[in-house]
């Protein structure tokens, strides 16, 4: 494997890589709800240099998302209640996905819904479209039916990932709820029903109470909890999957070589299925500890708020890391 | 509506940092910048438009966001804010030391349609109540309360002498009235305790039956007057208000700050924070 590349600045790592058949020029992507469909920050950053781009969780129809309050910052790190405001899919295909296309990254739309009817209805849209890839989101907390309650259940899980599956041949990420009761098995059932690619974790479930009113913060009560704080639970989430689910062995590209992991699995003969790392990413060092774990890519969101130059940092970051390593 | 410059997001050197008020801060940030991460660029901060903020954060920071600030004035060579220390975050930023660098995103949203812009001009020739005649001017009314003072009288300084009112309530003592004596029409300050100004409350100074134009940046339940007191007055007058949201972003991308209006969700950051009153559900 030739990861490295020798230029005049220095020894830069060629960090291109493929996942599911599609090919990335490097392991970053932006998470979904924290990029937008991506415009959004490309006055401020070169957004072409991003691997991929995840499309703000989409349903079927338009939701206007929770009342209240939808953001409270606690010691490093992010509550959250949107409630997956979103367009439509139907309007995301018009009007923001042709733009979305041409920034250059891998797109991809996370498919968020309610009932069982409107994932399909939505990724049968999505199939027809030019997205690249999709993003099963079975794992948003901040709604009341959908989300995270299909991502919590190793059956519910497989049967909305089936159903998905059955509909569109768009390499199928499936996004993982941290929230699952036993989250490997979860990831296990998504795995066998023909989910590509697991991706997680989202966000954690929290809750908040205004002490002044004696009343939750959020409307919707709980909210999602994001930011440097979850990195070490998200990246131990990482590891029990690529530890627990077969097929999900630790990619070679980035990880340590050998990979902790990798000694202690024995060869599957079972197709591969990589797995995505996201939970509090907020420097290159932080990528880097999650693709050494065995992760094939990363994803970046709350701590692209603070500061959207994170992202270039991140890949060049890596770039030098493992130019220096290779 | 005022096509936005393009943002940066950059570190800028802090010039000074002084008191101003109980508890508000002036705080002045160099305009020229120099690259602080392997992508970023060694520019100028754009020149922001009245009503325009930035998100603002220390460095270092014990915080993980930027807080949204509006501008307050700026120049050639500086960009002054006034920060009102009321958490973490602006507690952070009211403690900087000059020479200190500060994070900054922006300029940030849209901006005051100025009273002699051809925007305004449509608008109140479509209003439901058309003006009279006999006055070709525009009363313009620009209104601050506590820190919301920065944004308008940024606005106000941007003004022609002589066209506006300008009104500012506090709580107790003034600030961020530089310049505004000088310019205004009138000037009419309360005081909560009586200490400058009359003693009271915007409402018991403010008749909106006076004017057609009316700017206003201030605590939500002071907006909330301005806008049924407006909404009410036979006059109708045309009404502004910046607004204030929790962010996370200031890009768009998150939809953390959105305001509720007759047009559904409005992301306060980039759609605004500027909103007609008529389209506001506060």
């Amino acid at each position: 494997m030739s990861e490295g590349t020798q230029n005049m600045a220095g020894k830069k790592a060629d960090l291109s890589l493929k996942i599911a058949g599609i090919s990335f020029t490097n392991p970053i992507i932006a998470a979904s709800g924290t990029f937008g469909y991506g415009r959004e920050y490309s006055d401020v950053i070169d957004v072409s240099r991003l691997g991929g781009i995840c499309s703000k969780g989409l349903t079927l129809e338009p939701r206007s998302g929770n009342t209240g309050r939808r953001i409270l910052e606690t010691p490093s790190g992010l509550m959250n209640s949107i409630g997956l405001e979103n367009p439509g899919i139907p309007h995301f295909i018009e009007h923001e996905l042709p733009k979305m296309l041409e920034l250059g990254p891998v797109v991809i739309a996370n498919l968020s819904g309610s009932t069982l009817n409107t994932y399909v209805e939505g990724a049968r849209l999505l199939d027809a479209s030019d997205v690249h890839m999709i993003e099963l989101n079975i794992s948003c907390p901040n709604v009341k039916a959908g989300g995270m309650a299909w991502g919590l259940d190793p059956k519910a899980a497989a049967t909305v990932t089936k159903a998905v599956r059955r509909v569109t041949n768009k390499p199928l990420i499936v996004k993982l709820s941290p929230n699952a009761l036993s989250l490997v098995k979860v990831a296990q059932a998504v795995v066998n029903v023909g989910a590509d690619v697991l991706s997680l974790v989202n966000t954690f479930q929290g809750f908040a109470l205004d002490i002044t009113t004696g009343k939750p913060v959020f409307d919707n009560i709980t909210a999602g909890f994001s930011g440097p704080a979850i990195k070490p639970l998200a990246l131990r989430m990482v590891r029990d999957i690529l530890l627990g689910v077969p097929q999900c062995s630790p990619a070679r590209k980035f990880s340590s070589v050998p990979s902790e992991l990798a000694i202690r699995k024995k060869h599957k003969k079972n197709r591969f299925v990589p797995v995505i790392g996201l939970g509090g990413i907020s420097c290159w060092q932080d990528a880097a500890e999650f693709l050494m774990t065995g992760a094939s890519a990363i994803q970046i969101g709350t701590a692209i708020f603070a500061n959207p130059h994170v992202i270039g940092d991140v890949i060049t970051g890596l770039e030098t890391f493992y130019g220096r390593r290779s | 509506m005022c096509s936005p410059y393009p943002k940066v997001a950059c570190a800028a050197t802090v010039e000074s940092i002084q008191p101003v008020g109980t508890d508000v801060f002036s705080l002045v940030l160099v305009r020229q910048f120099t690259p602080v991460s392997t992508c970023g660029d060694r520019g100028i901060i754009p020149e922001p438009i009245p009503g325009q903020f930035f998100m603002l954060r220390a460095r270092p920071s014990g915080v993980l966001l930027g807080r949204p600030i509006s501008v307050y004035c700026y120049d050639d060579r500086t960009i002054t804010f006034l920060i009102l220390k009321k958490g973490k975050g602006t507690s952070e930023l009211c403690s900087v030391s000059p020479g200190q660098q500060v994070d900054i995103i922006g300029p940030i949203g849209n901006c005051f349609l100025r009273p002699d812009s051809s925007e305004i001009e449509e608008v109140i020739k479509t209003a439901i109540t058309p003006r009279t005649e006999e006055s070709a001017e525009l009363s313009v009314a620009v209104i601050g309360g506590g820190i919301g003072v920065a944004p308008v009288a940024g606005f106000a300084l941007s003004l022609p002498p002589g066209t506006f009112d300008f009104y500012a309530s506090f709580r107790t003592g003034t600030y961020g009235l530089d310049g505004i004596a000088a310019i205004a029409k009138n000037v009419i300050i309360t005081t909560e305790d009586g200490s400058f100004g009359d003693r009271g409350m915007l409402s018991d100074v403010f008749n909106p039956e006076l004017y057609d134009l009316v700017y206003a940046c201030g605590p939500t339940p002071m907006l909330k007057y301005i806008q049924s007191a407006c909404k009410n007055a036979s006059r109708h007058p045309l009404v502004y208000l910046s607004l204030e949201q929790h962010m996370a972003c200031g890009a768009g991308a998150c939809l953390g700050c959105t305001i509720q209006t007759m047009h559904g969700n409005k992301r306060c950051c980039v759609d605004g924070p500027v909103f007609n009153a008529a389209e506001v559900i506060l």
